[in-house]
């Protein structure tokens, strides 16, 4: 038996078509093509639905700070990055590291922040149905002490443009579930990405809630099997290796 | 769209004030950076000024578009190296720190301290502090204690541009230098840093940039960061290798000189490129703010007799490899010294590998250099050689501290031959200026400052810019749609041409009228003529005379808008607005 091949056989539809040409204008007719979606690629990526937080590769990160004026350009329409919610500490090692200071939306027995607002029920606090931290602007005393209790510097003041606590809130500014972080897309080194919290059932986020400082004394500790001031004076001038005996530390 | 104003923080150290200026006329004219820098010098300085003089200023200037897409400072004054215009870039956390205390501007230093002092500027409060306690010490040190301070005292990190022993010293080709990897090197801006007794320059500021739409900013900046191109630039090429991306083709291809630029090729240059540097040493990726293509990469190193740490650079730091017959191996270690002494690094490897040239030579004596036996390549002589020319100890190495042309004359007629300097001073210890390919010769040969006209005034990255032209167009373009964007102007493709044009031609001027003179000063080094060089592949490359010199004509003429001599031409001097400089040229017989 004989099969019979159709040459132009519409792919969207039944039809069948002797000529090309009739092919082709029968999709411009029936089958218009749709506009590709004006992205680049990192956004096209849907964000993880549920329980979830930015987090940071710290490695990854160069400092660019193009995080946190896409922060700031979500919430307050200017390029500030004293008005962001994630922030970019430089640290000298002495070689120049950047460490990224995000909220980790911590867990309810961990969260330093609402259990630190005097005001009842707290102006800072976790949405059960939005899944990130929300202020209540008109509760809120500016009392600071939310920023106090929290250990990784990630709840921020800046009185030049509110009174109410800077925290992450995944960029859904308007509190109704629409999450889309704007530093996460931006990111050029990829060091940012928004983490499903519920992928594998653990709820912890212990590691990414360490402070800039303490994250930056472990990649120093990582690189620098010395002391830090023995780092910062390079051995060969001798004037700093009697100063670093005074100090008790020996060098190699 | 409303126009934005800039204004200027002037500084003067001897009266111990400050004062704001409204410069918004003269960014419309000269944009910031060393357009606007030079502007300055030529209506502030008076003709003759002694560089390491009170009477000579710094400014530190950033423009309308600073820290938009990358960050880069461009300081400008006169330069200890030659007396002509001088220029310095940097980029670094500086740039934008600066923008955002609104002097948006730039500083403009003037005077000098009469003990030494740092400048702490915060938003609007401008202070100039006691820096005793830092005097003396090193690069890192200062500055690590300068932001520790000023953490505890603000809870802020500030930025500080600083100064290391070889700026104190006045070494003539000293760099200023800020978060260790990034240094203002040309021209000896750190020498007139230590001339104003200014251990440091300390800026944080937390205001919103002034850009006429921040909306379209943002457009703007999500394009380029989000790009594909962006992408491949971060991921394939200077992202990943850092500036020394592209280093083993120069290598092999003769097109940088080794020992000191007797040759073009030898085994020895295998022993520096990207990859080893990637493989061994790099530690991370570093960017400045705004910069989605980060090119710092800094390396550390922990050796049995100390740790190193810096940033190796093509082009900048990595100028001892191969001129000096060493490896990135030595050349780290030698480079981790240099910066932290605070001297440029190009320039002090130049005058190295010219060093162990003489010495080979016998024209310099092991007395002379203070009992160094400086053989090619040595690690540990370089290492002593370094730290005596920044302190200025023995005839040679204090000799050097000085520049060529001061060099030159201790040593002796004969030492010229080997001196591989150009026209402005400066060592050549990259880019062989003898090899077409990458036509480096007619930039080097023509050179009276290191100021890039449009660049260094608009002060755009050049590291950064590769993507722009890939998504906007040619530079020219970019900076036209990066400026009326940030500004809220409207200004031209033609109105974007005659500023370049204005600016490169400003600062040619303020040379002139301190003693440049193309008849005198735009040659390349003696060598490039008497002696040919093959690259590894058996290409010869040599200079005829004649040839450069219809070649120099060329360039002055057809790129440079100038007489066929070098000269600024009248008509072109009206046509770009600059009159002011007539009288004073004419009386120099220095415009045609």
């Amino acid at each position: 038996m004989v099969q019979e091949v159709v040459k132009n056989a519409c792919p969207y539809c039944e039809e069948q078509f002797r000529e090309l040409n009739a092919l082709k204008s029968h999709l411009e007719r029936a089958h218009p093509p749709k506009a590709a979606p004006p992205v680049w690629g990192r956004e096209v990526y849907p964000p993880p639905k549920g329980m979830a937080f930015i987090d940071s590769d710290v490695m990854k990160c160069v400092g660019c700070g193009l995080c946190a004026e896409a922060c700031s350009m979500k919430h307050f329409g200017v390029i500030n990055k004293d008005f962001a919610r994630i922030h970019i500490r430089k640290f000298l090692l002495p070689l120049p590291k950047a460490i990224i200071v995000t909220c980790s939306q911590c867990q309810d027995e961990e969260r330093p922040c609402e259990g630190a607002c005097p005001v009842d029920p707290p102006a800072i606090y976790f949405d059960k149905d939005t899944l990130h931290m929300v202020v209540n602007e008109e509760t809120c005393t500016g009392c600071a002490l939310c920023k106090e209790a929290c250990a990784t510097e990630a709840v921020r003041f800046n009185p030049d443009i509110s009174d109410a606590p800077l925290v992450c809130d995944l960029c859904d500014t308007e509190n109704n579930g629409k999450r889309e972080p704007q530093c996460v897309q931006i990111c050029p080194t990829t060091a940012l990405y928004f983490h499903n919290q519920d992928e594998r059932g653990r709820p912890l986020r212990d590691m990414s809630r360490r402070s800039a400082d303490e994250k930056a004394e472990m990649v120093a500790k990582r690189l620098y099997p010395l002391t830090r001031e023995s780092i910062a004076y390079p051995p060969w001038n001798p004037d700093t290796i009697q100063r670093g005996s005074e100090n008790g530390r020996d060098r190699i | 769209m409303a126009e934005i104003e800039f204004s200027l923080l002037e500084v003067d150290l001897t009266t111990k004030t400050n004062r704001v200026i409204d410069v918004t006329d003269d960014v419309h004219a000269y944009l910031g950076g060393n357009g606007l820098g030079n502007k300055i010098i030529w209506d502030l300085v008076p003709t003759g000024t002694n560089p390491l003089s009170p009477e000579n200023i710094l400014h530190i200037g950033v423009g309308p578009i600073t820290g938009l897409v990358g960050t880069k400072v461009s300081c400008s004054f006169l330069s200890p190296l030659t007396g002509w215009a001088g220029e310095a870039t940097i980029s670094g956390y500086i740039g934008d720190e600066i923008v955002r205390t609104h002097y948006n501007a730039g500083i403009l230093i003037r005077g000098r301290a009469e003990s030494p002092v740092y400048l702490f500027v915060f938003n609007d409060q401008v202070e100039i502090r006691d820096a005793s306690f830092l005097w003396g010490e090193y690069l890192v040190k200062t500055e690590n204690t300068i932001r520790d301070r000023l953490y505890r005292e603000t809870g802020m990190e500030f930025a500080a541009l600083c100064i290391g022993p070889g700026g104190e010293n006045l070494v003539r080709y000293a760099n200023a230098a800020t978060e260790n990897v990034h240094s203002a090197s040309k021209s000896g801006v750190g020498a007139v840093f230590g001339s104003k007794n200014l251990k440091a320059v300390a800026v944080k500021g937390t205001r919103t940039p002034l850009y006429a739409d921040h909306g379209k900013v943002w457009e703007l900046r999500k394009t380029y960061a989000m790009h594909p191109v962006t992408a491949l630039q971060k991921n394939e090429e200077w992202g990943r290798y850092g500036a020394s991306d592209g280093m083993r083709a120069l290598l092999n291809y003769g097109g940088d000189p080794i020992r000191n630029a007797h040759s073009s090729w030898d085994p020895v240059a295998d022993k520096s490129d990207h990859i080893s540097h990637e493989l061994s040493y790099r530690a991370w990726a570093d960017g400045c703010p705004g910069c989605a293509t980060p090119c710092f990469m800094p390396f550390f190193k922990n050796t049995p007799y100390g740790a190193f740490s810096g940033e190796l650079r093509h082009g900048n730091t990595s100028g001892l490899c191969g001129n000096a017959m060493m490896g990135y191996d030595e050349v780290e270690e030698i480079n981790t010294l240099i910066e932290e002494l605070g001297v440029d690094a190009e320039d002090i490897q130049g005058h190295i590998a010219w060093a162990m040239d003489l010495y080979e030579h016998g024209i310099i004596t092991k007395k002379d250099l203070g009992g160094i036996d400086l053989k090619w390549g040595d690690r540990d002589a370089t290492i002593e050689l370094v730290k005596k020319i920044v302190y200025k100890e023995d005839r040679a190495p204090a000799a050097m501290a000085e520049g060529y042309w001061h060099a030159i004359g201790v040593f002796g007629k004969e030492s010229a031959w080997y001196a591989w300097n150009s026209p402005s001073n400066a060592s050549i210890p990259r880019y062989d200026v003898r090899n077409k390919e990458h036509g480096m010769a007619l930039p080097y040969g023509t050179r009276h400052s290191d100021g890039m006209g449009l660049f260094d005034s608009a002060t755009i990255c050049l590291f950064s810019s590769f993507p722009f032209y890939a998504i906007w167009g040619p530079p020219n373009e970019v900076i036209r749609k990066f400026l009326n964007t940030a500004a809220g102007w409207n200004l031209t493709c033609d109105g974007i041409d005659h500023i370049s044009r204005r600016n490169n031609l400003l600062g040619r001027c303020v040379s002139l009228r301190e003693g440049y003179h193309p008849r005198k000063d735009s040659n390349l080094p003696e060598r490039a003529f008497d002696e040919p060089v093959t690259n590894k592949y058996g290409k010869t490359w040599v200079w005829k005379r004649e040839e450069w010199e219809d070649e120099k004509r060329d360039y002055f003429v057809k790129a440079l808008n100038l007489s066929e001599r070098g000269l600024p031409l009248k008509a072109e001097i009206e046509r770009l607005e600059l009159e002011f400089v007539i009288p004073e040229l004419e009386s120099l017989d220095a415009v045609e």
